[in-house]
């Protein structure tokens, strides 16, 4: 068992007028990750403390926070990984509910955005949409996207403008442009093709680096990126 | 924003300023090519790139255009295709050949006054 020191930006925007900083020694297990080290303070320490968890492995992507300046899951986070004093914060660019738990639905509008739901109006055949191997793999590493909101959060573009879509709804764009069971090819390209869609993207990477999936996201809006320019020329030959 | 800077955060960073001041910096350009038609107001101009502090200018303007077409040339390779796994690596080889080309470059700017 080893003490840590969280340091945890607590607010309560109902009841106080600035967040305040707040430190719980924990005694941890090296096994343990920073999600027990929240719940252990929970239990024991201050019942207040609010914060989002759901499956706790990895999964649902409710316990997105930002730690130690970088966002991640507090589940995914192994506490033998971290250095004694942990810094925790809410993901930044989201209005704080409280304390760690963010209004997350402007970001989940943005998803909304680029239709996020597979539009072919074919007949359907007796079983499933068949896809190639070859057309899976193009959408496999998209796919895995847990939308925790890491990405979007850790994007500077996103901080100074909150109406650029944000690299997760691109991602999710990406995911059923590149689908080959998709039909709306047109509809959805259109709607990120614009100057806070897909040309806000400056190519900074640090989606890539907070995204808990390692999804290479800034890849797959640079493939975006290269569609839409060929896409263009294809229609003004 | 607090927020952990990183290779990419960093290029991006250094990419925006030096873009800025170079924009700045193309007024101030053109207003002493403008002076080619007057000899007096040309030769006074001319007289202020004798000073040492001027001098250092420069040197901070070679900085600025290898900094930001290094890194432009990072950008596009990696808009072509480069993998992203590359960008941290292009990041520093950037910063390394664009560091030896302005320690070459800046030497007959500077090497007067050194």
């Amino acid at each position: 068992m080893k003490t840590y020191n969280f340091k945890i930006k607590r607010f309560n925007p109902s009841e106080e007028s600035s967040p305040q900083w707040q430190e719980f020694s924990v005694q941890m297990d090296p096994m343990e990750r920073l999600l027990d080290g929240l719940i252990k303070i929970k239990d024991n320490s201050d019942g207040t403390l609010t914060f989002r968890r759901s499956c706790a492995h990895g999964i649902c992507g409710s316990c997105a926070m930002k730690i130690n300046g970088k966002n991640g899951l507090a589940c995914q986070t192994l506490i033998k990984n971290m250095p004694e004093r942990i810094t925790i914060e809410p993901l930044a660019a989201y209005p704080v509910i409280k304390d760690l738990v963010v209004d997350m639905t402007q970001f989940f509008m943005k998803s909304e955005e680029v239709l996020p739901y597979l539009i072919n109006a074919e007949t359907p055949p007796e079983r499933e949409r068949l896809q190639s191997k070859d057309e899976q793999q193009k959408i496999l590493e998209s796919i895995t996207c847990i939308m925790c909101g890491s990405c979007t959060s850790s994007c500077p573009t996103y901080w100074s403008d909150k109406e650029y879509l944000g690299p997760a709804a691109l991602l999710k764009a990406y995911r059923f442009i590149f689908d080959s069971r998709d039909r709306a090819f047109d509809e959805r390209l259109g709607r990120i093709i614009h100057a806070q869609g897909l040309w806000r993207c400056h190519s900074i990477y640090n989606c890539v680096e907070a995204c808990p999936k390692e999804i290479d996201i800034t890849g797959h809006i640079t493939e975006l990126k290269r569609l839409a320019v060929k896409n263009f020329f294809k229609r003004n030959k | 924003m607090r927020y952990r800077l990183r290779a990419g955060s960093f290029a991006w960073m250094i990419q925006r300023i030096s873009g800025v001041a170079l924009t700045i910096y193309i007024f101030f350009h053109l207003y002493y090519l403008s002076s080619l038609r007057d000899p007096v107001k040309f030769e006074l101009l001319r007289k202020l790139l004798d000073d040492p502090f001027v001098k250092f200018g420069e040197a901070g303007l070679l900085l600025l255009v290898i900094a930001h077409s290094f890194n432009g040339i990072r950008l596009i390779l990696l808009d072509m295709g480069v993998p992203t796994r590359m960008q941290k690596t292009l990041f520093f080889i950037a910063a390394l050949t664009g560091g030896i080309i302005f320690f070459i470059g800046s030497w007959p700017i500077l090497g007067g006054i050194l």
